[in-house]
């Protein structure tokens, strides 16, 4: 377990490390801000704009870090790194976890940065606090995780740019998957149990149109982006156990 | 630890997967209830790229006149792309709709079924908007009358789209005096039956708060009193030329609900007995067409009463 740590605590410390990161986080919340100024523009839509581009914000930062994990990992194996590690009483298994857990940790800590600033933003834009803008963030917090697993996942069979443009391809397509849901047929009911549903923890539109979302529709949501996650992971972990290092 | 690793890996597999099969189901029926879903999924950038879309669009409804057919239909185009990534954005119905209207008004009515579709969007604006342009644009009253029928049953609705149901209604009688009265009658019958903690009880009216205000009131009374003058004194002609005695019957009785129409309304109030409309404390000729009136709250030598005793001449009231 302690070895698990130590990995996660290396991850997060160098992502974290980074200061372009910091750079982009502000730059991100300037874009939030100037929504303020598209009053005319939007015909005076510009506080549901504030809204939907603080949420694709988040959803964006969440994607973003669920590559982060494919660029690590894949540096680790083209630095050799991974065998220097793995050479030493680690298993495999805690080193795919602890990168996992590490991207997750620095994701968190971005994603609670721009939550709050976001939510600064829409107070001094609204004149009230948006209290709803929280379900949002926690849907995107569920994303990035299922997006970090999807990374992980693929990272262990494939090279860096493959699992890149497939983590993309997870991303957009897992948007779709709930219409599986009305299918008729057996396969697509499978199907939707099966495939990434990113679609699950979306509530940008109805959560900027006023309409109610309960906390336990989000709770479930994210509780199911993480089980999937688990399975995601299990499934890495099996396909990294078999993975020539060498 | 590695050798037992993937037979854990695969136990846990089997019960992550079988887990997350369930959640999905239950959040995905959970989530039915409460979310639309988009026609256009836009991996889930869908309402960021409605707002985009719309501001991008806001410039080309200012650069091209939307009367011209083909730039009514290059707006339609686009107001069905907006409404396709958000499901939810009702303004994007209402103006698009609006903005079509003159041009292309069946495509414009198209526009806001769709947005009648959504089950999700309550809001009056569109079948208001849909009943505008129904009698406006195409001048059909049943249309009109159906769209402002499930306007006036939407949260907010403001009394004006229910006179405009009236106004509907009453085309599709012809404009007939006393059957437009019986209809502005029966509105202000419920209106004035609905008090604020029996709004719930009369669903076709809840949240109209507007309506209650007194300028709809004096509206409705006015429409009211000069229909009731056309009626009796349209019963009055027919009445003098008529010779059917069951017709004569019909008018007689016509002109008797019409004055008990206007009992109700006025009950206890002074009105003019030619026009039906109220005159003020003092007045002697009716301020609509003169006609004398008996006047009342004067003292015996004509003053205006402000209370028991005249404040110019002390004298007590008539």
């Amino acid at each position: 377990m302690n070895d698990l740590f130590t990995i996660c605590k290396t991850t997060y410390t160098r992502i974290l490390r980074t200061r372009a990161l910091y750079l982009l986080l502000a730059i991100l919340l300037l874009i939030v801000a100037a929504a303020h100024l598209y009053h005319d523009l939007t015909m005076g839509r510009e506080k549901e704009l504030m809204f939907d581009t603080g949420a694709v914000v988040l959803a964006v930062v969440g994607l973003l870090t669920g590559l982060v994990v494919v660029f690590d990992v894949a540096r680790d194996m083209r630095e050799k790194l991974v065998v220097t590690l793995l050479s030493k009483p680690l298993g495999r298994t805690q080193y795919l976890l602890g990168k996992f857990a590490g991207v997750i940790w620095a994701g968190t800590i971005n994603l609670a940065i721009l939550t709050a600033g976001i939510s600064a933003l829409l107070y001094l834009e609204n004149g009230s606090g948006r209290p709803e803008f929280l379900k949002a963030a926690f849907g995107a917090w569920g994303a990035m995780v299922m997006a970090t697993g999807i990374g992980v996942l693929l990272i262990t069979f494939l090279t860096e740019i493959p699992a890149v443009i497939l983590t993309l391809l997870a991303f957009g397509l897992g948007h779709a998957t709930e219409r599986l849901y009305q299918s008729q047929w057996t396969i697509g009911s499978i199907l939707f149990g099966v495939l990434p549903n990113f679609a699950l923890l979306q509530f940008k539109s109805e959560l900027s149109n006023g309409l109610a979302v309960d906390w336990s529709l989000i709770g479930l949501s994210v509780a199911y982006a993480c089980v999937y996650t688990v399975a995601l992971l299990s499934v890495g972990a099996i396909l990294f156990h078999r993975r020539d290092l060498a | 630890m590695k050798t037992n690793l993937p037979k854990t890996a695969i136990v846990v597999l089997i019960l992550a997967l079988l887990g997350s099969v369930w959640l999905s189901r239950c959040a995905a029926r959970d989530r039915s209830s409460i979310v639309q879903p988009a026609r256009r999924t836009a991996a889930g950038f869908g309402k960021f790229m409605s707002q985009l879309s719309w501001i991008r669009l806001t410039q080309l409804r200012g650069a091209g006149s939307a009367q011209e057919k083909d730039v009514a239909a290059m707006l339609q185009r686009r107001f069905e792309t907006i409404t396709d990534l958000d499901p939810l954005f009702a303004d994007a119905y209402e103006q698009g709709a609006m903005d079509i209207a003159h041009a292309a008004p069946e495509d414009a009515l198209r526009l806001l079924d769709k947005a009648l579709a959504v089950e999700k969007l309550r809001n009056w604006k569109i079948p208001v908007t849909a009943g505008f342009i129904a009698m406006r644009q195409l001048k059909s009253a049943d249309r009109a009358a159906a769209y402002l029928e499930k306007a006036v049953r939407l949260p907010d609705c403001p009394s004006y789209a229910h006179r405009m149901l009236i106004y509907a209604k009453a085309q599709q009688v012809d404009n007939e005096p006393f059957a437009v009265l019986n209809l502005w009658t029966d509105y202000l019958g419920a209106r004035e039956r609905t008090g604020p903690g029996e709004l719930g009880a009369m669903p076709f009216l809840a949240g109209a708060g507007e309506m209650r205000s007194g300028e709809d009131r004096e509206r409705v009374l006015a429409r009211v009193s000069e229909l009731s003058q056309q009626v009796i004194a349209d019963s009055q002609a027919q009445l003098a030329k008529e010779s059917d005695p069951a017709r004569k019957t019909e008018l007689q009785t016509r002109i008797e609900q019409t004055q008990n129409i206007i009992g109700l309304v006025y009950g206890g109030q002074h009105i003019c007995a030619k026009c039906f409309r109220k005159y003020a404390a003092g007045d002697r000729f009716c301020a609509h067409d003169g006609t004398e009136v008996a006047p009342y709250g004067v003292c015996p030598a004509g003053h205006v009463m402000h209370g028991s005793f005249c404040h110019l001449c002390g004298r007590a009231a008539k």
